[in-house]
This record gives C-alpha cells, structure tokens and sequence, in this order.
C-alpha cells in the first residue's frame, strides 16, 4: 500500500493546473517548467508517470449526433438579426464629420497601397464607436473610442509594435516582446492581456493578466504591473498603485462601465461626449467639481441621471444635444 | 479571438460573433449535456432557447471573460429544472428523491492507443464510486480544461468545494483503478530524451 506522502505527492500533480495543461497538450504547454521539475525529480518517476497516466486517462469520447446545421438554422429564424449597427453610428455622427471620414478613408487607403510605402495600418475610431483589431499574430485590441493605433504590417513579425493615441485593451498571443508605444511612454510585454489610456497627459496602464512593465518618456522610469495592479502619472512621475489588501484595479470600459474618483466634471463630461456622440452644454462655474461614481455605456438616459443626479444637476435631450441645468 | 473581445462584440449586437460562440462551443455543450440526459430533443430545445435568449438580452447579459463557463452555467441550470419538471409528472406517485445525475458509462471513456492497458470497464467501474459532484467536477476538469475558479462558476459552489470534490474524486479512482504506467513511460522517455 502506498504511504500518505506518496499520494499527496500523486494528487497534488493531477490536481495542478499547470500540470494538467502540460498533459493534455502533448507535453507542448510549459514544457520547461516540467521538464526541470522532472530533472529534479528522477527519484519519483513512477509517481510522476502514474499522474501522468491518470490525467490521460480521463478524457472522454466526444459524442456528437445533433445537426448543428439544423439547429443554427432554427436558432436564427428565431431571431432578428438586424442589419450591423454600424448603420446607426454613421447616423449619429454629422454630414461634414461622413465627408472626413470618406476623405481620410481614402487618403489612408493611397497611403496604403502606395507602392514601395511602409505597409502601415492605421485603424482610427470614432465617437461613441468602438472597434475590434486582430493583429497578424492572432492578438486583439479592442479601440476606445475617439483613438487611433499604428502597426506595420510588413515588420510585424519581425517587432510587434503599436503605436497608440487614446484608449484600447490589449489582449496579447504568446510570443516575442510586444510593445505600444504612446506619446508619454511606453508599455512592453510577452503574452498577456492590458488596457492602455493615453489621453492628453493622462497614462494609465491597468495590468489584467501576466505582466507588464510599464516606461513612461518623461521621467525614462518603468515599473513593472503584476495583475490587478495599475500605474499612472502623479506629478509628472510614474507611480504604481498594487493590487494589495484585496483592491485590485479593474478594466471597466471593456464592460462598458466608465468608473471615475475624485474627477473633475469637465473630465466626465468629455468621456460621456465622447462615448455617447453627444454634445454637452455644461452650467458655468461646476467645471471644477469633483465627481465620484460611474455611468454605463449603452443608454444615454441612464448615464445623464447617474452623473447629474448626485451634482444636483437636472438634464434635457435635444437630438445630439445635451443641456444641463441647476435644479 | 479572445473571451472577452468576443463576447463585448455580442454585446453590441455583432451576429456574427454569436455565430462564432455557437461554432467553438455547440459540441462541447453537447457533450456536457449528455451528461445530464440522453433526450436529445430537449437538449436541442435547451440549446436552441439559450441562444435565442442571450442574443435577446444582448444588452442586459454580464459580462464574462470565460464564454464556456458562462453558457455551461446557463444550460445547466436550465436543463436541471426541466429535467426534474418531466421527471415529476413521470413520477408523481413516486417519492424517490428528484436529484441530478451526472453519468459517464463505459462509452463515453476515451481509451487512447498507448493507454490500451488501462481498462475502459475498470475506469467506468471506478466512476460509478464517485458522486454525481466529483463526477461533473472532474468531467469540467480533464474534458472541458476548465479552470478551478470557472467549475466554480458553473456549479455554483466555492472555491474549496470544487478542490475537495476534484481532490477526493481523484483519491478514489486511483483506489479503484489499478494503473499500467509502463507504457505511457517509455513514451515519456522517447518524448524527452530522442
């Protein structure tokens, strides 16, 4: 009969996460952390073999007999698929802001397939627009509104690099280092996931998973963010704020939440102009005010009331206007 | 394309991305719900209403970085309440205690080339000393990769449970299943060294 400690031995691999994955993926997923452990532990083989075994071993058979065709079928004549909301972004945005558009698009595309010109991709958003990019390694980024990133194309295999003016979440394949550079500072990584907000002076990295280390330009410092940890600019220095005693700091925007502490309402205010496609006519003399809370992107209703109600402030919505007032 | 990208593109009303999540995900829902029953048309229904519902609530759906997690919690829960609901008119007189069942037979055992030694018979035996629990905590584990913290989600249960269900689980098949290692060895050793 075996003893106790050669079973917890047993069991703690089988139960490993790491483990598991390297198993279940042909001894390709961190082979070289196993490979080291298995270095250092020649002495317990068999056991290492026996979990090996035994993660193999449970794996079941797939057992498929629905016509996913079918079923696809019936599950979209069940629903409406409306034509792309694309259609409702052009119509909120004005007829001179269309012509600029048209015109950059096709100046973008000169540039584009301008022989012998850089291979550059230029992906730029709009207000209340938001944009996925999938970069040639499988990567994403998610496009705040109203920003724009750079890549090129040609070198992307040989550097990844982006440049990046406003805000995007960076979701990023395993692979050689990965950087986006903005005109405060720069952000590298190896594989894993972050949002990026560059907007004006503001630098705000938030790490979500893996690690990223941050360099701002101004100050050449850099910190490195675990998970859950963010860094900004606190008078001209990077500062990294840690995700310790259970705060961590969140990626809200992605969910389509926009949180704020301590912020000036005019700070509010841009970002709501900006997610919305709205403009905001604001009372004179509370530019100043501090403003704690957050709104949700989707209904413009419901955002206006939870940023005005607690500043005492009343709204009215008129097309792509919007007026507030002093109660 | 990533859990969370996909997902915040259904959200804003992108068809095709739920096309994308119905493609990746509709075998492995499948096989899960296998699990529960073999009516295979209530779990086309099953299937069917979890789509058209969360394209309807695209706008009021959390949001969720693990799209798997998330659809095995919905028809989950869906398919327990109306399998109880037929097995109560089934048996009405009957008083045996409605419950949830999680099995694996014989037939849902993958048995791998080299791992021939090990016995499919005895792996199923050994599964039936499990609890439906350990079963479907290990099924989400080793089948579906899932992570500790997603189980949770699923079965709705903290953290130490879904470690104890898995931990205890995994004790008692190695109690019931006399391993043949040697082969999958050899392998190793071929694998590293040649």
């Amino acid at each position: 009969m075996e003893n106790k400690d050669t079973h917890n031995f047993i069991n703690n691999l089988v139960e490993d996460e790491s483990f598991i994955s390297w198993v279940k993926s042909d001894f390709t997923e961190d082979d070289d952390i196993w490979s080291q452990y298995i270095d250092k532990h020649m002495d317990q083989m068999d056991q290492i073999n026996e979990a090996i075994g035994l993660v193999r071993a449970i794996d079941f058979k797939d057992d498929n007999t629905i016509d996913t065709k079918k079923l696809w079928q019936r599950i979209e004549s069940n629903i409406q698929i409306e034509t792309p909301i694309k259609a409702t972004i052009v119509s909120s945005l004005n007829r001179w802001r269309l012509v600029g558009l048209a015109v950059a698009a096709s100046v973008a595309l000169f540039l584009l397939f301008r022989p012998g010109f850089d291979a550059e991709k230029i992906v730029n958003t709009g207000i209340g627009q938001e944009i996925t990019e999938t970069l040639p390694d499988g990567s994403d980024i998610l496009i705040n509104a109203d920003s724009k990133i750079t890549y090129d194309t040609k070198k992307w295999d040989a550097e990844r690099n982006v440049t990046l003016e406003g805000v995007a979440f960076f979701k990023v394949q395993k692979g050689s280092k990965f950087t986006v550079q903005t005109s405060q500072g720069r952000v590298e990584v190896l594989g894993t996931s972050f949002s990026v907000n560059q907007r004006d002076d503001i630098f705000e990295v938030i790490c979500k998973t893996g690690k990223v280390a941050v360099t701002h330009s101004a100050s050449s410092t850099t910190v490195v963010l675990n998970p859950g940890d963010m860094s900004v600019i606190e008078n001209g220095k990077l500062v990294l704020k840690s995700a310790e005693n259970g705060v961590t700091h969140k990626i809200t925007w992605i969910e389509g939440v926009y949180t704020f502490q301590d912020a000036s309402v005019s700070d509010v205010i841009d970002e709501l102009e900006r997610q919305f496609a709205v403009e905001v006519e604001v009372p004179q003399g509370i530019d100043s005010t501090m403003y704690t809370g957050f709104f949700n992107k989707g209904d413009l209703n419901k955002a206006l009331y939870a940023i005005t109600w607690p500043l005492g402030l009343t709204y009215k919505v008129i097309d792509n206007k919007v007026i507030l007032s002093k109660e | 394309m990533s859990d969370e990208i996909l997902w915040s593109k259904l959200k804003q009303g992108d068809a095709k991305a739920l096309r994308e999540i119905y493609d990746l995900h509709i075998c492995d829902l499948e096989n899960y719900c296998k699990k529960f029953t073999k009516d295979i048309e209530l779990i086309e229904d099953v299937l069917h209403d979890m789509f058209v519902n969360i394209w309807q609530k695209r706008d009021t759906i959390g949001h969720t970085d693990s799209i798997m997690s998330y659809l095995c919690v919905s028809i989950r829960r869906d398919l327990i309440k109306r399998i109880n609901k037929s097995a109560l008119i089934i048996s009405l007189e009957n008083t045996e205690k409605l419950d949830t069942n999680f099995s694996i037979s014989a037939e849902d055992i993958l048995i791998q080339e080299e791992n021939s030694k090990i016995d499919k018979i005895k792996l199923e035996k050994a599964f039936e000393h499990l609890s439906h629990r350990q079963r479907e905590a290990i099924y989400l584990k080793y089948y579906n990769e899932m992570s500790y913290e997603e189980i949770c989600t699923v079965m709705d249960i903290n953290y130490q449970s879904v470690r104890n269900l898995i931990s205890k689980g995994i004790l008692l098949l190695r109690e019931k299943m006399i391993m043949v290692n040697v082969l999958v060895f050899i392998q190793i050793l071929q694998l590293m060294y040649f």
